[in-house]
This record gives C-alpha cells, sequence and structure tokens, in this order.
C-alpha cells in the first residue's frame, strides 16, 4: 500500500478512529454484558458473574473494531477504484494461476496425489474426502439450479434425502445393490425436481427460497413421521458398493500392507468407494461443463440475468427452469445414494435445513456459477469444520463468524465467474482517404 | 366443540407469538429486500436477557407487574442493540452486492449468535419463571384461557396498534414506507437512510424479544435453540401473508398458527408442520406474492 | 479444466491431517476417545455423558493411572448427527485410541459403529436402541444403559396392573423416543382385551406451544400418558397439561427421571411416574459415593449440570478401566471384552457385568413415582 493510499484509508484523523474504536469497544462490552458476564445457572437459577470477561470483550473489541474499520476502507477504496477505472472484478492470483497454460499438468499431478491418497493416509483422512467430494457433487448440482440459472433453491437437501432413503429403502427390504440402486436414485430425484419444478414456476426470488424450503421440510418431515421409512428410528446396516462380490478386506489388504504404508485400520470398503466417489466427481465435472456451454446452459444464464428479456428472444422460460430442477437433483440424488454406502446408517437428521443452507454456501462462497469456485468452496466448507476441531467447542462459533466475514470481503465467492465483459473504446482515427 | 375451542385458543396464541416475530421479518424485508436469517436468534437472546433480567431485578426487590414489564423493557432495549449491531457488522457492508450475499451472511450471524449464546450461557434447558402475576377474575376459567395467552393476545394487540401508529403517523413511519417504496428517491428527499434501517432493526427485534419474554412465561423453560423453529415458522408466516406487508405479517401468523393448531388437532401432530408448509405452497401458487402482498408488475 | 487451485488447496487443507497420523511417536499417556454431541441442541446429553466419564478418568488418574500411565480423554463432537458421527469416528481411530465412550444419540452410534469396526471398542452411557446390541455385526460394543425393551416393557405392565383402559402415547420423533413408544405401543396392542391406545403420536420438541396436542390429550379421554422422550419437553407437557386440568397421568422412562424435570415441572411434576434402573436409585440412596462424585463435578464445573448418563458412564468407565488393568493391556479387545463379560466391578451404579451381547447385566427397571418432590420407588 502506498503511502498516499495508507492516509485515504485511514483517514489523516487518527483520533478519530481511535475515538471510534474506543467507543465501539464500549458498545460490544454493554451489548456482551448481560449474556457473557451473566451466567445463569440451570440447576438453581442463580447467577454467576464473570466480570473478566467483560475486559477481554471490550480489549478484544478495540482491537478488531479497528482491524475491521481498516479492511472495510480498503475494501471500499478497492471498489471506488475500480468502479473508476472501469475495470471487471480484479483478476487474482487464484484466477491468474486457473488460466494458465499449465493447468493440464496440473490437473494430472492432483489426481495422481488422490489417486494415490488411501495408500498412505488416516482412515479419517479418506473418510473426511469423500464427505468433500459428495459435497463438490451437491454443490455442483446446486450450482446449476442457483449459480447458473438464479433460481434460490433453499430445500436443495430434499433430493440428497431422497436419492440416500432410495438405496436405503431398496436395500434395507428387497436388498439390492449399490450399483442397481446408483441410477435408481438418481431417476427418483430428478421426478422429484421436475415435480417441485412445476409448482414454483410462477415464483419469483425470495418466494421461491421459502417455498423450496417448505419442500425440503415437507420431504423431511414425511420422512420422519412415514412407517415405512421406520422415522428416526433410521436404516441401518446398508450395505458399502461390492465388486463382484469380492470381500476387499480379506483379499486385498494383507498384501497392501507389506508393500506400501497403509494405515492397518483401512477399511478397504472405504477406500473403494472413495475411488468411485472420484470418478463420480470428474464425470459431474464434465457433464456440468458441458451442459453450462450447451443451448440449455446459455438458456440459464439468460433465465439468471432477466427472465423477461429471456422469454423475449424465445427460450421457453418453462422448460429451462424445469430442466434446471430437475438436472439439479439428479446429481443430489447421486450423492445421496453414496453418502448412504457411507454412513451405513441414515436417518432423518442427516437431512435438515441446516445442510440446505451448508450446500447453498459452498455455492455462494465458491463462487456462484463457477466450476473450480464450486469445487474450492465444498473442500473449504467441509475441511474447515475439521480443522476446526482443534478449537472444539468454539468450532461452529468462529465458522459462523468466518461465513460473515466472506461475505463482507468477498461476496463474489473464492473464485468469481468472470464473464465475457465488452469494453466500449473509441474508434481509430481513420487512414486517410476514409472517412 | 371443546376441542374445537381449545385448539382455537390455542391457535391464536400461537399465532400472536408468530406475528410479533414475522413483523421483525417483514419491515427488514420491506426496507432492504433481506431475509433476516438471524431474527429468530434474536428473539432468542430477548428470553435469555429477560430470564437474566427478571433475576437481578428481583433481587434488587421488584415483584408482580412491575417486573415483568420492566424485564421485557430491559430484553427490549437489549435486542434493539443487537439488532443494530448484527446489522452495522453483516448488512450494512453488503448493502449494494447482491442479493444472495447479504442471505448467507445472515445465516452465518444467525449460527455465530447461537453458539454464542450456547458457549456464554450454557447448552442446557433454563428454568424461565412465571413472571405473569394471577389475574384473579380469569381464575374460573383457568382452564380454557389461562393467565399467559390473555397477556399474549393483549400484548400482541398493543404492540402491533403501536407499530401501525408507529408507521402511519410518525415522521419515521412515513421515512420508513418511503424508503421501503424507493430507496434512491427517498435519499433524494433528504431522508437519511442509515437512520431509517437502524430504526427499522430498533423496532423489529424490540418486538421480537418481547414475544422472547412471554414465551418464557408461558412455557417456562428456555434454551439457546428455541429461535431456530420459532424463525423458521414466523419467517414462513410472514412470506404466507405477503412479505414486506405489516398487515400481510399478521395476517399470515395467525392463519399459520391456526392451521397448525387444527392440523394438529384434528389430523395429527406428526403432520402439523407438513400442514403449515403444504398451505403456504397452496397460498402461493394461487397468490404468488402472498395473502396481501402486492404482485409487482415487472417493467422492461 | 482449471483446477490447480484447488490441488494447492487440497493438499494444504489434507496434509495437516495426514501429517497427524506420521507424528504418533510414542506416547506418555493412555488416550481414550469420547464421541458425542457436544455442539448443537443434544448437547446437554453428550455433555452430561462426558461429565461422568471425566470425573472417573480424573480420579482414576489420582489414584496412580490406568496400567501405570495417566490417562487422556480425546474428545470429538458428533452433534447427534449420524454423518458427523461417522467423521469423529474415523478422527478418532486416528488419533491412536482403542476405547471409546460414546456417542450419545443411537442413531449416531450404529454410524459409529460402522467405522470402528472390528477394531475399536466402544461402551456407551445413553444408546438404546436394541438392535445396536442384536446381530452380530458389533463384537465389541457394550452399554450401561439399559435397552428400549425393557423399560417399555415395564410401563406396559404398570399400565395392565393399574387398570388402565385408555392409554395415550406421544414421543419426540427422535430415535430414543420413539423406539420406546414404537415398543410401547406393540406392546399394548398385543394384548387381546387389553388396554386401548386411543392416541398415537409424534410431538415437534421446540415449538412454541404444546397446546394442540395437549388440548387433544384431554379429548381423547385417555387416563394415562406414555411420554417417548426426555425431561425437557415432558416437563412441558407436564406444565401445560395441568394449567387446562388434564388429569392424565405422565409415566415416562429413564429420559424423564431426571432432576431436571423436577425443578422444572415444579408443582406438575407431582404425581408423575417413570422407569428407570433401580441400581442407581439405591446408590442415590446410599449417598457416599454418588454425593462425592456430585461434590467433584460441581468443584470443576459449578455452572453445569450433571444430566441423566453422568453415572452411567462413570460406571462405564470404572467397569472399563477394571477390564483393562485385569487384562493387562489396553490394546488386547478380547481380553478386555472377556473381563467385561465375567467380573462383576463395583461402580456408582452398584456391581456391574456385560452379557454375551453387550448389554448390562443385573439393571432390572423399576417404577418411581414423583411424591413430595422426589423419586420414589413403589410397587406396580
Amino acid at each position: 500500500m502506498t503511502r498516499e493510499s495508507a492516509h485515504q484509508t485511514a483517514g489523516l484523523n487518527w483520533k478519530r478512529e481511535l475515538a471510534l474504536s474506543l467507543l465501539t469497544a464500549l458498545w460490544l462490552g454493554l451489548l456482551t454484558g448481560p449474556l457473557l458476564v451473566c451466567r445463569l445457572n440451570p440447576t438453581d437459577g442463580s447467577i454467576v458473574y464473570r466480570w473478566p470477561l467483560l475486559f477481554y470483550v471490550a480489549g478484544g473489541g478495540f482491537i478488531l473494531s479497528s482491524v475491521w474499520r481498516l479492511l472495510l476502507a480498503r475494501r471500499n477504496l478497492r471498489r471506488r477504484r475500480a468502479e473508476v477505472a472501469l475495470q471487471g472484478p480484479k483478476r487474482t492470483w487464484v484466477d491468474l494461476l486457473l488460466a494458465s497454460r499449465r493447468r493440464c499438468q496440473g490437473l494430472w499431478l492432483v489426481m495422481l496425489f488422490l489417486i494415490s491418497l488411501p495408500f498412505w493416509a488416516s482412515p479419517y483422512t479418506v473418510n473426511i474426502l469423500i464427505t468433500a467430494l459428495i459435497y463438490i457433487t451437491l454443490g455442483l448440482g446446486l450450482n446449476i439450479v442457483v449459480g447458473v440459472s438464479g433460481l434460490l433453491n433453499l430445500g436443495y437437501v430434499a433430493f440428497y434425502a431422497i436419492g440416500a432413503y432410495t438405496y436405503a429403502l431398496l436395500n434395507y427390504y428387497f436388498g439390492l445393490g449399490f450399483w442397481l440402486c446408483l441410477p435408481l436414485g438418481a431417476l427418483t430425484a430428478t421426478i422429484l425436481g421436475l415435480l417441485l419444478g412445476f409448482p414454483v414456476l410462477r415464483l419469483k426470488g425470495d418466494y421461491l427460497a421459502i417455498v423450496t424450503l417448505g419442500f425440503g421440510e415437507i420431504v423431511r418431515l414425511l420422512l420422519t413421521n412415514m412407517e415405512v421409512t421406520r422415522g428416526p428410528r433410521g436404516l441401518a446396516n446398508i450395505s458399502p458398493p461390492g465388486l463382484f462380490g469380492l470381500d476387499l478386506n480379506a483379499l486385498v489388504k494383507p498384501r497392501l500392507l507389506t508393500w506400501l504404508p497403509l494405515d492397518p485400520n483401512m477399511d478397504m470398503n472405504k477406500v473403494f468407494l472413495f475411488f468411485i466417489m472420484l470418478a463420480l466427481v470428474v464425470l459431474t465435472i464434465l457433464a456440468v461443463f458441458r451442459l453450462e456451454n450447451s443451448r440449455l446452459g446459455r438458456a440459464w444464464l439468460a433465465l439468471r440475468e432477466d427472465e423477461i428479456a429471456c422469454q423475449a428472444m424465445g427460450i421457453n422460460r418453462v422448460r429451462a427452469k424445469l430442466t434446471a430442477f430437475a438436472l439439479g437433483a439428479t446429481w443430489a440424488g447421486l450423492a445421496g445414494v453414496v453418502f448412504a454406502s457411507q454412513v451405513t446408517f441414515i436417518n432423518p437428521t442427516s437431512f435438515t435445513f441446516m445442510q440446505s443452507v451448508m450446500i447453498l454456501s459452498i455455492v455462494v462462497l465458491g463462487g456462484m456459477g463457477s466450476i473450480p469456485g464450486v469445487i474450492i468452496g465444498a473442500l473449504v466448507l467441509i475441511l474447515l469444520p475439521e480443522e476446526l476441531r482443534a478449537f472444539a467447542d468454539y468450532r461452529m462459533l468462529l465458522f459462523g463468524a468466518a461465513m460473515v466475514l466472506m461475505m463482507v470481503f468477498r461476496p463474489g465467492g473464492l473464485i468469481q465467474s468472470v464473464r465475457q465483459v465488452y469494453l466500449y473504446q473509441p474508434a481509430q482515427p481513420p487512414d486517410k482517404g476514409q472517412s | 366443540m371443546e376441542l374445537f375451542r381449545d385448539l382455537f385458543i390455542s391457535g391464536l396464541t400461537k399465532g400472536s407469538i408468530y406475528a410479533l416475530i414475522a413483523l421483525g421479518y417483514t419491515m427488514v424485508y420491506g426496507i432492504i429486500a433481506l431475509i433476516n436469517f438471524a431474527h429468530g436468534e434474536i428473539y432468542m437472546i430477548g428470553a435469555f436477557t429477560a430470564l437474566i433480567a427478571s433475576v437481578i431485578l428481583g433481587q434488587l426487590g421488584l415483584a408482580g407487574w412491575g417486573l415483568l414489564i420492566s424485564a421485557g423493557a430491559v430484553a427490549a432495549i437489549y435486542a434493539a442493540m443487537y439488532g443494530l449491531t448484527v446489522e452495522k457488522i453483516a448488512y450494512k457492508p453488503l448493502r449494494h452486492s447482491s442479493r444472495i450475499a447479504p442471505l448467507i451472511s445472515a445465516i452465518g450471524m444467525s449460527i455465530f449468535l447461537q453458539n454464542y449464546v450456547q458457549l456464554a450461557q450454557t447448552p442446557n434447558f433454563l428454568i424461565f419463571p412465571d413472571l405473569v402475576p394471577e389475574i384473579d377474575f380469569l381464575a374460573p376459567i383457568a382452564h380454557i384461557v389461562n393467565k399467559n395467552q390473555l397477556i399474549i393476545w393483549l400484548v400482541t394487540i398493543f404492540l402491533m396498534a403501536a407499530l401501525t401508529l408507529i408507521v402511519k403517523h410518525t415522521r419515521l413511519g412515513l421515512a420508513m414506507r418511503a424508503v421501503a417504496q424507493d430507496r434512491d428517491m427517498a435519499r433524494l428527499s433528504g431522508v437519511n437512510i442509515d437512520r431509517v434501517i437502524s430504526a427499522t432493526f430498533v423496532l423489529g427485534s424490540a418486538l421480537a424479544a418481547v414475544g422472547g419474554l412471554l414465551i418464557g412465561c408461558y412455557m417456562q423453560q428456555i434454551d439457546f435453540y428455541i429461535g431456530f423453529l420459532a424463525g423458521m415458522k414466523a419467517f414462513t408466516a410472514a412470506v404466507l401473508g405477503g412479505i414486506g406487508s405489516i398487515p400481510g405479517a399478521v395476517l399470515g401468523a395467525l392463519v399459520l398458527g391456526f392451521a397448525e393448531s387444527f392440523a394438529a388437532g384434528y389430523i395429527s401432530s406428526d403432520y402439523e408442520d407438513v400442514v403449515a408448509f403444504v398451505l403456504l405452497i397452496l397460498i402461493l401458487i394461487v397468490r404468488p406474492g402472498g395473502l396481501l402482498g402486492q404482485t409487482q408488475t415487472q417493467k422492461v | 479444466m482449471r483446477k490447480i487451485g484447488a490441488m494447492l488447496l487440497a493438499l494444504a487443507v489434507t496434509l495437516p491431517p495426514a501429517g497427524l497420523l506420521m507424528a504418533q511417536a510414542g506416547q506418555e499417556t493412555l488416550k481414550i476417545g469420547y464421541g458425542g454431541a457436544l455442539l448443537g441442541n443434544l448437547a446437554s446429553y453428550g455433555l452430561s455423558g462426558f461429565y461422568g466419564m471425566e470425573y472417573a478418568v480424573l480420579k482414576a488418574n489420582a489414584q496412580g493411572g490406568l496400567l501405570g500411565r495417566q490417562v487422556e480423554i480425546i474428545r470429538e463432537d458428533d452433534g447427534c448427527d449420524p454423518a458427523l458421527a461417522s467423521s469423529a469416528a474415523a478422527k478418532l481411530t486416528g488419533s491412536g485410541v482403542k476405547l471409546v465412550l460414546g456417542h450419545t444419540c443411537s442413531g449416531a452410534t450404529a454410524s459409529a459403529l460402522s467405522v470402528y469396526g472390528q477394531n475399536m471398542l466402544l461402551i456407551s452411557p445413553s444408546a438404546t436402541e436394541i438392535s445396536l446390541t442384536e446381530g452380530a455385526g458389533n463384537p465389541y460394543f457394550f452399554r450401561t444403559i439399559m435397552r428400549d425393551d425393557a423399560q417399555a416393557d415395564l410401563q406396559i405392565e404398570f399400565v395392565k396392573k393399574r387398570g388402565y383402559r385408555k392409554v395415550a402415547i406421544l414421543h419426540d420423533k427422535g430415535d430414543y423416543g420413539k423406539a420406546l413408544a414404537d415398543r410401547a405401543k406393540a406392546g399394548l396392542e398385543g394384548s387381546a382385551g387389553g388396554p386401548e391406545v386411543v392416541l398415537f403420536e409424534g410431538v415437534t420438541t421446540g415449538q412454541v406451544s404444546y397446546d394442540a396436542v395437549v388440548s387433544k390429550l384431554k379429548n381423547s379421554g385417555a387416563e394415562v400418558l406414555l411420554w417417548g422422550g426426555y425431561y425437557s419437553d415432558a416437563s412441558k407437557l407436564a406444565t401445560q397439561m395441568r394449567s387446562k386440568k388434564v388429569a392424565t397421568v405422565i409415566v415416562g422412562a429413564d429420559g424423564l427421571k431426571n432432576e431436571g424435570y423436577l425443578k422444572m415441572a415444579g408443582e406438575a411434576a407431582e404425581g408423575t411416574f417413570a422407569t428407570g434402573p433401580a441400581d442407581l436409585s439405591q446408590s442415590l440412596k446410599k449417598p457416599v459415593r454418588a454425593s462425592e462424585a456430585l461434590a467433584d463435578h460441581q468443584k470443576r464445573h459449578p455452572t453445569e449440570e450433571i444430566g441423566p448418563y453422568f453415572f452411567y458412564s462413570a460406571a462405564a468407565i470404572e467397569a472399563l478401566f477394571s477390564a483393562v488393568t485385569k487384562a493387562g493391556s489396553a490394546t488386547d479387545l478380547a481380553a478386555i471384552k472377556n473381563h467385561l463379560q465375567n467380573d462383576d466391578v463395583e461402580t456408582l451404579l452398584g456391581p456391574v457385568r456385560f452379557d454375551a451381547k453387550g448389554d448390562i447385566v443385573g439393571s432390572q427397571a423399576v417404577m418411581f413415582e414423583i411424591k413430595g418432590g422426589q423419586f420414589v420407588e413403589v410397587e406396580l
């Protein structure tokens, strides 16, 4: 930051800033006073006073407020400059990295790394990565609905649940296997997506949001209440995917243990699942990428930008919306089937509104409409709470704060999808002899 | 017939509480087109603050109606402060961003507040004393309408009337309506947008806090999670009635309260939430703007 | 395609957990794990189990530790969510732990067990679902809490013996509550000419008011209400029932039988019945050990209740440590299992032993009634 910009951001008036920070600290102290200091005792309703906390809050508040104000000023300055200079969103090092010519080699490196992972990492890492891959699939699916088509869906978890329960129910009652249920789960989710699409055709923006939220809740409540799904007691002992009926742990593991630094606790079924999920994610990325660049994809983009213009241009709005919902649901269904086989026990508590919120956050935080953004968003959002386990009790608190901070400082997401921008430039002076 | 009467009363009570919270949602939405997910948590914070205030004030010697009203006032003030702070931190910086960024920010704030109270206080359930004093003339019919229910209705009516008064007959109300209608024109007309938005949050939060206090007295129990379900239901109610419309929020809340009550009574408690959401979807299909909402014609 | 950024980020976030595994050197402390709800709306139950474990572990450490080493608790939150439980279980597996106490909820326990498999020993103070100890899948799973059927059967017997004809059954739609309710319903409907189930419904917990279901209860004319769920919701039901002058008798299970119920329901608690294990009540009457545990806990956490599972989890740890000491190893699961099943260990719950399926032996369900603000054991 140059000297002049430093002056511009902080303002020449240090005293004013300090005074404001002090006021903020006082305000925060007053605000959090009752709840932090006066701790209620659940057993007898008395109050335990913890005055030292007040000083921590005031002190911390002062520091945080100064930092906050500084960062905010810098952000606003950056924006003003960008506006004036007629630039689009600034291309950061991530954007440049992604556009580099070496990206194919980079891609191969990543794949090799991931394929080798189960053979030296811990079962925990593999488990977490399977979850992350599932959420990548979910994020990409929701990206079609929210990111590309601009249809705010707050009940996406319903399709996820349908996929998982399809497999769980078929497995529990009829003993059907993973491979058969994978397409079936996707199919039921797609049908449900279509069913959701019909009533919401006329709704706009936030009304669409609340209806989809209601839909998600309805599905969860039906799953809780219906006898056939065993409600909250859930369905257990869901079979993991099989490879021609072979017992992977008995056959493959001993050989691998001698040659590779394999963790003895590793379950080979989970490793198999990991590879399946990896393949699925690659397929999903390819599919979504092709979809976005097709006629349908462009119809979706048009839908997001301006529905009326879209219709005026002759795009069938109904078809675009329905396909968006249906296709978006398909991937949730697939992810659901894999999820059921990963945790081998499902009940409705895994499919709450908070889950929809998480998936939506992945799409928004990663960058709406951008595939690499969603992938990174999923990785960050899944791995972050796990990393934060170190903070134990404060995990979710920090997570909430992180969400707010992300939005304030980078509302376009980690990797903003940079659309083609056409700038008007004054024409070159004509050649001699032409006017 | 008895069942109908009981269910009607319970529906009215539920609807009143939903109304107090829904008003906050609808006012904020009308002004800045944001679904304030953190609003349910403000309701919860109001309940907690009321409990703490009641213990401290009780020790200072207050009792009866005085204790109830002062606890309510303290809760309302603190909730208003929280609402203000949340707005300044999470929503104000995003006022010129896309529509979805403040939504995510609101959700993050909601998670933050929930965990903040859980950690600062306790994850256990807390006993909430029934601060509403005995109402003698109600004694004979206390098993039909009890004093808490009556107080909830009266307070809700009173606050709604007060709010309507503010919105229709004060300068602040005029400013709020102006900003809701057309923000830029309002600014050009000299309205201080920041103040108006802050005032909206203050009013909405105070209402929610009173709701929290009343529910605490009624259920005699609170915990850090109550904001979640109540918030979602109230939000549904606001949308049902037409989000952005104050009478709509109240109507929607009452409709929702009655629907849930009768569904639980005549169909099954299992499905009362399902009924609520199905009702919402049906109403929105028929009237996409909600019951009292204006279907806005889009100009191109 | 552009995945370089993804690659870098993936590297950055996966290496630390992988690195954790690599860096396991010889430890001085003996690590045991705790998996349960430490965050989220069921946290009070998870913390209850943790506090019991903490008490027992600290006591053991003060007396020289286990196998000569100090015991360290590695705790992981699962929020009672099966998916998180699976991840928490995987984390514990990779932390050098072989013995785990948890998980809080039956669903989460089932999910965690699929991760633990044959490699870890899990002992639960609170998971009551019957299927957890049925079937061959879980050789190293034990629990100090009774299964759902024990309590539901006792409730049914109570209803029949007291001559009630109309029974209402409500539950909280949770895995514990619904299992109890289902079992009770099946038992009542199975007996021809027996009591009639006039109402069977799930109540949404955490909602604004329970008026509607209470009105429905009144309308159904039920004489007795079997409640499948926890004390917090039961107390709300009780107070609202009293204020509406609904005279139905409430019968709950161990989820209701809790000091918290007495405080929250206040006057309305009088006359409520609840099933619970006999040993526990007796040790509460023998003041020394239980009150010593309580006092110890109060010193550490002055504002936290012990909750419903404190004694179960403390007893679980005591039994486990005894078995480990006798087996001479903290990793030989078969030997530990042998001792758990064959030796009686004196714990806070009384003498504890486990049967072939992993359930606690000799823990009889008894009926209690709230008389004069206390839980008193009564005859059926």
